[in-house]
């Protein structure tokens, strides 16, 4: 049964203009996003994947709401995203939460990480003090971290335990959507592995939707549901993920799924013959 | 990237630089606040019979050019010059860190043209316009804390401005935006607290600066009206004297260049030690 | 499978320390390699492993705090521990050379990327600067670089990633060295250029016989590429195979469950199912004890584990630092 969307883009365009002439006339423009459209059924992962430059980021950014798009909308539960003030906005900005690259940069290191998970709770207002620490012990349980950690900083952690703070962080309003911008890019392989349980775990017990932003095909096959292949800003082939991945018909998804190293020496590309001579 | 976490990170060791400048301006902080009960002989009183002494039983510095004890007049004018120097940073701040956060947050046109206006005051020649301003406005010693500390606000504003706009960038403030957090928090909680290290040694910097200058314009008679004491009236008043009995005039020269030394010093050791940090 | 050729580096008990404020940490602890003529060996960890401290330290660039030493370490029938510097000199970038994972740092930006090829040759007195620059603009093209000559003149910013790395290959290959160092060098790359580059990468090793000394993380990059493995955890070797051997019959925990925490793009979606995982994560090198590293993250440490493991022979070349392979 088809779920409903919870999220849609429509034509997003997010130009930059990198240069302009003496009289404000734009001379050079980059199009970082152009006119892309995708929707994400409730409850579901959607994996956004691209190379460097694809424009990825930025659409996520915009559908965040931390960037505003040159044109095009994006519509959360219906409702459009630029559109929102006040207690609209406010609402968006709980049901819309995000876990980003780096996880260094991504935890104030001037707070403990307490703090931090109690942040957006503590924002809008609507919990008790008493109430919010209780969550925050709560959700950091959950992550896999102790109580006691909360009164420690970020640099006292792994690399694997600050995305799980931030993913707490995250989860502390409870959203709808997560947009996860390239979450695990940066962890070792059998850190990733963990952190990508966990996240697959929490949807399944919340109901969550995802975007998953990443350039790592293999992470992307584990998790998604539905696939959008980025390349130049514009949106090259999209569709169930089984699908792509099985019969991919663009020619640079087909390129991207032939450059990715198979972990088995048996089906490697080049062969190796003992003349030193490459067949291939 | 690190797997393991890192031990807390430590402030390098004070070498014995810092420990004896620590120790230095802490004696001159002492003697500023309880100059009544330190001071030996009251500053102000004459005493026409033994001027120019050297160090001697009766007065242990020796004495001025009126028979005053040095070193009752120095213990005071280590309170006028902390008074003065710390007087003006503290105005400085006031006035520049608000002003460049607030000047961070505005639109790109603002912003250039703002930060170009301060970076025009930021080129003056300080004591020339400090001389400027106190020819016209007379003494005091309210003239010359506002004057030294209008002449210092626009590097506060420089670097306010520039470490809101780097730290503005970072994940952690977009995760707080996403959050739903409004321009207030956000500067309360994540910048301000990010950038107290850098204005500190911006502060301490500026403190030897604007004390040197307090001398200056004091040896120059523009500053601290007499017969209220001040190491630099002192130097400029006793340098008339110097080929009766040099060692009057040496007295607070030393001890002037010893307490800024001293702050330059830990100012050094504090950027030092904060950068590690800053390079997290 | 291998070229039988000569030992070309041999390295026994190689141990780089660094002292630090917090106490010394012991990057790459006794480690035994052993790489032959125009062989590839794939060194594999993740952070905290030492792989890339090894590549530097083979090369004597750890400079103080950090010490180097070893009980062997030749290299084409010389001791390495006791050549002087100037003599290390000329081995780097003639004899051994390095590839670094951004070019962007390795490369000066204030020079032109053919100055820097052409400078390797200058630096070894190996041509004249007309000769050194034509071998230089050669070497471009070599590496797939079109309008070589145009492009030698570009500085590095001016070129894409995938271009950068290619001009770092070319400085690494113009001497014809005999044996490549190459530190994660695809890592900072897109895939679809990581392809490229590794394929250039395989080119050369191939043209000019070197043998490859090859870093990473990435088990599907070994897989690829390599004849032998070696990988690497918390400095030291666990676990040596030639690549066949070691995908098909891991034997050291880690390394199964390395493979297992893997994603395959071509596996069918495993629905519900969670990805297998190491739990915990890497020990941290201040607080190394003296029994097995990988004991509070394996399911199978028993209580012989409390004592260093020794590395035990099994089968043709493949090696296991793990009790559970001892008789």
């Amino acid at each position: 049964m088809p779920a409903d969307p919870i999220l849609e883009v429509r034509n997003l365009t997010r130009h930059f203009v990198l240069r302009r002439s003496v009289l404000g006339r734009p001379i050079h423009v980059v199009r970082a996003v152009d006119g892309v459209s995708l929707t994400i059924r409730a409850g579901t992962t959607f994996a956004l994947v691209g190379e460097s430059g694809s424009g990825k980021s930025t659409l996520g950014r915009c559908i965040l709401r931390l960037d505003t798009p040159t044109s095009g909308t994006v519509d959360f539960s219906g409702r459009d995203v630029f559109a929102a003030h006040g207690a609209e906005l406010a609402r968006f900005r709980r049901e819309v939460q995000t876990i980003f690259q780096d996880p260094f940069a991504s935890l104030n290191p001037r707070r403990r990480i307490g703090d931090a998970i109690a942040d957006g709770p503590a924002i809008h207002g609507a919990m008790a003090k008493g109430e919010i620490r209780h969550l925050v012990l709560q959700l950091l349980e959950r992550v896999g971290l102790r109580a006691d950690h909360a009164d420690r900083y970020p640099h006292e952690f792994s690399g694997g335990q600050r995305q799980r703070i931030a993913i707490a962080r995250a989860l502390a309003l409870s959203p709808r959507l997560i947009v996860a911008d390239e979450a695990v890019s940066s962890l070792d392989v059998s850190v990733r592995a963990q952190i990508l349980n966990l996240l697959t775990d929490i949807q399944s017990e919340r109901g969550l939707s995802f975007l998953f932003i990443s350039h790592d095909l293999g992470v992307v096959r584990h998790i998604a549901d539905d696939i959008a292949i980025m390349q130049a800003g514009k949106i090259v082939e999209q569709g169930p993920a089984d699908q792509i991945f099985t019969s991919p018909r663009q020619p640079y998804t087909q390129a991207l799924l032939r450059a990715v190293p198979r972990a088995d020496p048996g089906r490697r590309r080049r062969v190796r013959s003992p003349a030193g001579v490459p067949g291939v | 990237m690190t797997a393991a976490p890192s031990a807390h990170a430590t402030r390098p060791r004070m070498g014995a630089g810092p420990k004896v400048a620590v120790v230095y301006l802490a004696i001159v902080a002492l003697a500023a606040i309880f100059a009544g009960v330190l001071s030996p002989r009251d500053p102000l009183a004459i005493n026409p019979s033994n001027i120019l002494a050297s160090p001697g039983v009766r007065n242990l510095l020796g004495t001025d050019e009126l028979g005053r004890d040095l070193l009752a007049r120095i213990i005071y004018g280590a309170r006028v010059s902390l008074e003065v120097a710390v007087s003006a940073v503290v105005l400085a701040c006031a006035i520049g860190i608000p002003l460049g956060i607030g000047v961070a947050f505005c639109g790109r046109r603002v912003e250039a043209f703002a930060m170009r206006i301060i970076d025009v005051f930021v080129s003056l020649p300080e004591i020339f316009v400090a001389i400027v301003i106190l020819a016209f406005a007379g003494g005091g010693l309210t003239t010359l804390i506002v004057t030294i500390g209008l002449l210092f606000f626009p590097h506060f504003a420089r670097v306010a401005y520039g470490m809101t706009r780097s730290i503005r960038a970072r994940e952690h403030v977009l995760s707080a935006i996403s959050l739903g957090a409004g321009t207030t928090w956000i500067v309360r909680k994540e910048i301000l607290p990010n950038m107290v290290s850098v204005i500190a040694v911006q502060a301490s910097f500026t403190l030897s600066f604007a004390m040197l200058m307090e001398a200056g314009l004091s040896f120059l008679g523009l500053g601290v009206p007499p017969p209220t004491p001040s190491w630099g009236q002192m130097i400029g008043g006793l340098k008339n004297y110097i080929f009766i009995n040099a060692w009057p005039v040496v007295v607070p020269s030393i001890v002037l260049f010893a307490t800024i030394l001293s702050v330059n010093v830990l100012g050094d050791w504090l950027q030092d030690s904060l950068n590690p940090e800053l390079q997290r | 499978m291998t070229d039988g050729g000569e030992r070309l580096l041999s390295v026994r008990n190689l141990v780089t320390t660094f002292d630090t404020p917090a106490g010394r940490v012991r990057a790459v602890d006794g480690v035994d390699l052993d790489i032959r003529s125009s062989e590839v060996v794939c060194l594999v960890g993740e952070s905290g492993s030492g792989k890339s401290v090894l590549g530097l330290s083979l090369l004597g660039l750890i400079d103080p705090p950090g010490r180097v030493s070893s009980d062997t370490l030749r290299f084409d029938g010389r001791d390495l521990i006791s050549l002087p510097e100037s003599e290390m000199e000329r081995l780097r970038g003639r004899e051994i050379a390095m590839i670094f994972q951004e070019p962007l740092s390795a490369l000066n930006p204030s020079r032109r990327v053919g100055d820097q090829i052409a400078e390797v040759l200058r630096v070894h007195s190996l041509a004249s600067r007309a000769e050194a620059m034509d071998r230089a603009i050669e070497w471009l093209g070599q590496v797939g670089i079109e309008d070589a000559k145009a492009r030698a003149r570009s500085y590095p910013h001016q070129l894409s990633g995938g271009q950068r790395q290619r001009v770092t290959i070319a400085i690494a290959c113009i001497c014809n060295p005999k044996l490549i160092i190459a530190d994660e060098p695809t890592t900072a790359l897109d895939v679809t250029v990581q392809a490229q580059v590794l394929d250039l990468l395989m080119d050369m090793q191939v043209r000019l016989r070197s043998a490859l000394l090859f870093i990473t993380h990435d088990l599907g990059v070994v897989a690829e590429i390599a004849d032998r493995v070696a990988v690497l955890y918390a400095g030291q070797v666990v676990e040596e195979a030639e690549v066949h051997d070691l995908y098909a019959r891991p034997a050291h925990p880690y390394t199964i469950g390395l493979l297992a925490s893997v994603p395959d793009v071509e596996s069918p979606r495993r629905q519900g199912i969670p990805m297998s995982t190491i739990p915990g994560s890497v020990p941290n090198p201040l607080e190394l004890d003296a029994g097995c590293r990988f004991r509070n993250r394996c399911g199978k440490a028993h209580d012989r584990c409390m004592q260093a493991p020794p590395m035990i022979d099994l089968q043709q070349g493949h090696r296991v630092r793990c009790w559970l392979h001892a008789g």
